[in-house]
């Protein structure tokens, strides 16, 4: 058989000499050329797991010391070993203890008294195959936990049936003032106005029924100090640690609120003023038209000085009229402002 | 045919620009004004009816009640013999479109009422 030609960097931590031998041996029948490094101590062990400048593909582990053994043994090497894994190496006498040791995170163990070479090769490749890929699948959770716990915008996830919060991203907590353990001890109605409640009961219900709910929606919420907010929320149903949730962004418009606002005040302002022009401007300007009006009929009495001068004041008066017109239809265009566009 | 024609508005020198106007176009004539929406009101309840249309120059902004309460006021009453013929200080759009829901006004005249459209208004009356 073709021996494996990677460089496996194995630390052997076994007091016993024959099975360190015997441990060599098999792996050199697989492996062209292992690069093995023994411990016959835990506390050896440490000082060349603390080493920064040794790094192990696999850590094999005798599971009773001359210093050290059985859970703290494992607990002290798996804290040291970090990434790397931690095969137990075990008699019989010890079996239910090695099962219970997988539970403590030991990639795998082996029975001395069965161990071959090839089991042994399997078990190193194995092992290390596997700390690969949970390592890919941790890095791709964290990910998304990132993605999660750092998006600028704050997040929730809560329960579709007890409303708690499940889970609070960092802009959330430093936007409404709730830690992580006040936002995990509430319900999502904690952050609404009282007044509000039934309305959110009534759309958490349609929602429990798959009834479509709008996946946008403007609400009110309250920050820890009582302050409201507007704001607008997206959310996505989702399962979260086997219940169904629900995933809320959201996004504080407040400050736009404010400003509509105040653009609103200043058109009912303006549509004050074009009453004011289109009502009682014109009604002393509609009544000097009408004087005018008045005085021409009466022309044959008139000088011709003083129809010079009448013609004048009608002129003036057709004049402000058309102004009072342009300005009250300039302001007639004035719309009120359509909110859903905002 | 001597018809009598009841001038409403607030504005007390339009009225006498109006009655001016009425006496040098139509001399025959009868004119009643009030500057108060309600005495006109009251003039129209008080008045037997003859069977015979009364007609009313109206205008929208009265003081003390709006053209709009006094037109409600007739249809309330089922007032079916007063004729409105509403005239405005405005050049909003809005009105003469919101006073087409009134059956009692068959005209509409933006100010200034000039000897031109008094004239168009007596037309509008004996054609009724």
């Amino acid at each position: 058989m073709r021996k494996d030609e990677k460089s496996y960097h194995i630390l052997i931590i076994e007091d016993n000499l024959g099975d360190n031998i015997l441990i060599e041996e098999y792996l050199t029948e697989n492996i062209l050329n292992p690069k093995l490094i023994r411990a016959d101590t835990f506390q050896s062990a440490k000082v060349l797991l603390e080493n920064r400048s040794n790094t192990f593909d696999i850590i094999f582990l005798d599971l009773s010391l001359p210093d050290l053994s059985g859970e703290p043994l494992i607990v002290g090497v798996l804290n040291l070993a970090v990434d790397t894994p931690v095969v137990a190496l075990t008699g019989f006498s010890d079996l239910d203890f090695s099962i219970k040791s997988l539970g403590l995170g030991i990639s795998d163990y082996l029975l001395k008294d069965e161990l071959t070479p090839i089991i042994l090769y399997k078990s190193v490749i194995y092992a290390i195959q596997r700390r690969k890929f949970t390592d890919q699948i941790q890095k791709s959770e964290k990910r998304y936990s990132d993605l999660f716990q750092l998006s600028p915008l704050p997040m929730w996830v809560y329960d579709l049936e007890t409303l708690h919060f499940l889970n609070i991203n960092k802009a959330a907590i430093s936007h409404y003032g709730y830690s992580d353990e006040e936002f995990l001890a509430m319900t999502i109605l904690d952050i609404r106005p009282q007044e509000d409640a039934e309305y959110v009961l009534n759309l958490i219900s349609d929602t429990r029924q798959g009834h479509k709910v709008s996946q946008k929606s403007v609400s009110r919420h309250k920050k820890k100090n009582g302050e409201l907010i507007f704001v607008e929320v997206t959310f996505n149903l989702l399962i979260f640690n086997g219940r169904d949730a629900v995933m809320v962004l959201v996004n504080d418009i407040t400050e736009r609120a404010k400003y509509v606002e105040t653009i609103e005040k200043q058109n009912q302002t303006f549509r004050e003023i074009a009453w004011i022009q289109s009502h009682v401007v014109r009604a002393p300007l509609a009544r000097l038209l009408g004087l005018v009006n008045l005085l021409e009929s009466e022309i044959p009495n008139v000088k011709e000085e003083s129809l010079e001068l009448i013609q004048h004041i009608k002129n003036s008066a057709f004049e402000l009229d058309e102004i009072v017109r342009d300005i009250s239809k300039k302001s007639e265009q004035i719309e009120p402002l359509d909110k859903n566009e905002i | 045919m001597k018809s009598e024609i009841i001038l409403v508005d607030d504005d007390e020198v339009l009225l006498v620009i109006l009655e001016k106007m009425f006496q040098k176009v139509s001399p025959d004539t009868k004119l009643r004004l009030f500057s108060s929406g309600m005495e006109a009101l009251d003039h129209l309840a008080n008045s037997p009816i003859t069977g015979l249309n009364r007609f009313l120059l109206l205008d929208i902004n009265l003081k003390d009640l709006s053209g709009w309460d006094f037109l409600n006021e007739l249809a309330d009453r089922n007032d079916t013999y007063s004729k409105v013929i509403l005239i405005t200080s405005s050049v909003s759009a809005l009105n003469s479109e919101f006073a087409k829901k009134y059956t009692s006004v068959i005209g509409f005249f933006e100010k200034p009422i000039t000897f031109e459209k008094i004239q168009r208004i007596l037309e509008q009356i004996r054609e009724i």
